[in-house]
């Protein structure tokens, strides 16, 4: 990992409201739903963050032919994962970076096509999360599974600090959560619940 | 849309009626071309060779070789180890309405190490060519189609070649999506250009390189349409030099005949001696093979090196089985070269763009032909609310 974060995809698709990006990357470099990314806008003036929320890989005749074929061979099935099929990564605009300010509202300016999408250090994530006000950007978002998005988001933020802070982050982001929430108590329920899920995953994402 | 769809039907009714005719009067042929095949094949093979002989040197043909015609050859058992490369070419053609002139060669081809668990190996490499030299011949003639045909063969050869060399640790199973022949055009025969020259001189020089890497090198042809059996056939029973079974191909006697994974018996391609001796093709022999499904029978082409050794010729047979066991029918290792070669129409308005948009940061403002211009006037259908 560099200074960025690993590159995971280049934008092809984007608008204020997001971005898409696609790649080819061996599955263990596949980054996660709900993961933070960033790519570059305004020729570099600013960073607009991205809280991924598709990942799909797209198939073909040919793929198809060959997930039925009766008899396949061991190297068939690795030459298909290694085919020229892209990885899109779909991610929600949740925040922009200037300078080294975190701003956490729609970017002024999306991502141009071809423009590289990282990774955010655990630094960054840290720091970008360090105000919950991109809450309300996922709770708005249509035709999303927002609340999934929502935990695995806030959960992926607990995860980049170290245990002792993990705590108080997620009581924090669980009263954030109660007050956007504060109408639908069933929702929120849910998604107190899954927030305080023990997870040995969540310390050692880090 | 331009064409008349009403003054259309009726043909495409009688063309219908006909392709029924057809397959009766084929299905017919058939049948009788495989009892004539066995009959042949009781003939005294000395008398057959004695036969092809007397045609001279401008009779295309099968001539038989120490198998019986009419032989049948189960699958031998496969290998676990096998090593199979393959290459496939594609290209975009002078265009000479385009606003720069230029010819584009893409070889695409793949290593896949059968037996070892590891991810095959892809590569492409992209060739455009644009020098004058390199579009034009001695007498001021653009270079055709058909000799970029010819240079694209060479490059797919060159490129298999290239592979047998590196990765010749393993037995190696070399395979073209196409026959063995360079000068099989007959335009080409007498074609006395550079490119030709070269193109040729680099094929032969890359079958060579493959005889001495030890790989089993074979054209894979689909749907072939040859009928150098069918040939041979009328010359032993009727001496006639021509195909007496019209519409029917060598393929078709063979549908019958050969069981599911089975090949035929090889042949040597007796072809005409039209050009000088450092022009012409090795020997090229082939046999018949059902690799997939009931109706398909493949033309298989090797070199002499392949069919004088047994072991080569079995690693052919064998191989060519499991490279289609998956797809029924067709080489894994040919689609997969395919596919990294080929060059979409998009790709190519891609590639013409750039040249246009480099051309012009250097202060050349290029254009295409009238003509192309008005057809990118039409490109596009009118929609309209009816």
């Amino acid at each position: 990992m560099d200074e960025l974060g690993p590159l995971i995809g280049l934008v092809t698709r984007c608008s204020s409201r997001g971005f898409v990006g696609a790649m080819r990357l061996p599955e263990t470099d596949l980054p996660v739903f709900g993961a933070f990314c960033k790519a570059e806008a305004q020729r570099g003036h600013s960073n607009v963050i991205g809280l991924i929320y598709d990942i799909s890989i797209d198939d073909d005749e040919f793929a198809r032919q060959m997930a039925i074929a009766e008899k396949l061979e061991p190297e068939n099935i690795a030459d298909q994962q290694a085919r020229l099929l892209p990885v899109e990564i779909s991610a929600l605009s949740v925040g922009y970076l200037r300078g080294d300010r975190y701003l956490h509202t729609l970017p002024p300016q999306p991502p141009i096509s071809m423009a590289p999408i990282y990774s955010l250090s655990m630094q960054e994530i840290q720091a970008f999360t360090s105000k919950l006000d991109f809450i309300p950007l996922i709770l708005s978002a249509s035709q999303l599974p927002v609340d999934d998005l929502l935990v695995a988001a806030l959960r992926h933020a607990a995860g980049a600090r170290s245990a002792d802070e993990q705590r108080s982050f997620l009581l924090d982001a669980g009263r954030e959560c109660a007050r956007r929430l504060a109408r639908d108590l069933t929702r929120l329920e849910d998604v107190i619940y899954r927030l305080a899920e023990r997870d040995d995953m969540l310390t050692l994402s880090r | 849309m331009s064409l008349d769809l009403i003054q259309v039907l009726p043909q495409v009714q009688e063309l219908g009626r006909d392709a029924v005719l057809r397959v009766k009067t084929k299905a017919d042929m058939t049948r009788d071309s495989l009892q004539l095949l066995h009959e042949i094949a009781e003939m005294d093979p000395q008398h057959l060779l004695d036969v092809v002989k007397r045609t001279g040197d401008q009779w295309r043909g099968a001539a038989p070789t120490t198998e019986r015609i009419d032989a049948v050859h189960p699958p031998p058992p496969l290998s676990p180890q096998l090593n199979v490369i393959g290459s496939d070419g594609s290209q975009i053609y002078v265009d000479r309405h385009s606003p720069f002139l230029y010819f584009l060669i893409n070889i695409g081809s793949i290593r896949i190490p059968y037996g070892s668990g590891s991810t095959p190996q892809t590569f492409s490499h992209p060739h455009i060519y644009h020098h004058e030299l390199q579009l034009w011949n001695a007498r001021g003639h653009l270079i055709s189609a058909s000799i970029i045909d010819k240079i694209r063969d060479a490059e797919e050869m060159h490129e298999l070649a290239n592979l047998a060399e590196r990765f010749s640790s393993k037995p190696t199973l070399a395979l073209l999506d196409n026959n063995l022949l360079m000068h099989s055009g007959v335009g080409l025969r007498n074609d006395i250009s550079t490119h030709v020259g070269n193109a040729f001189e680099r094929y032969q020089r890359s079958i060579e390189r493959l005889r001495t890497a030890g790989a089993a090198l074979a054209g894979f042809i689909d749907r072939s349409q040859s009928c150098d059996l069918l040939t041979l056939m009328s010359l032993a029973k009727w001496n006639e030099r021509d195909n007496r079974y019209p519409g029917l191909a060598d393929r078709d006697v063979f549908l019958n005949l050969l069981p599911p994974s089975h090949r035929s018996a090889t042949f040597r391609l007796h072809l005409p001696v039209g050009v000088p001796q450092q022009r012409r093709d090795p020997t090229i022999y082939f046999f018949y093979l059902k690799p997939g499904s009931e109706d398909q029978i493949a033309r298989i082409e090797i070199p002499e090196w392949v069919v004088k050794d047994p072991t080569l010729m079995e690693l052919v047979h064998a191989g060519i089985l499991r490279e289609c066991q998956a797809t029924n029918g067709f080489p894994y290792s040919l689609i997969r070269a395919h596919e990294l070669a080929v060059v979409t129409d998009s790709e190519r308005q891609a590639l013409d763009h750039w040249i246009t948009t480099i051309c012009l940061q250097h202060g050349l403002q290029l254009q295409p032909s009238q003509k192309a211009r008005t057809k990118r006037w039409l490109s596009r259908p009118r929609h309209h609310g009816l």
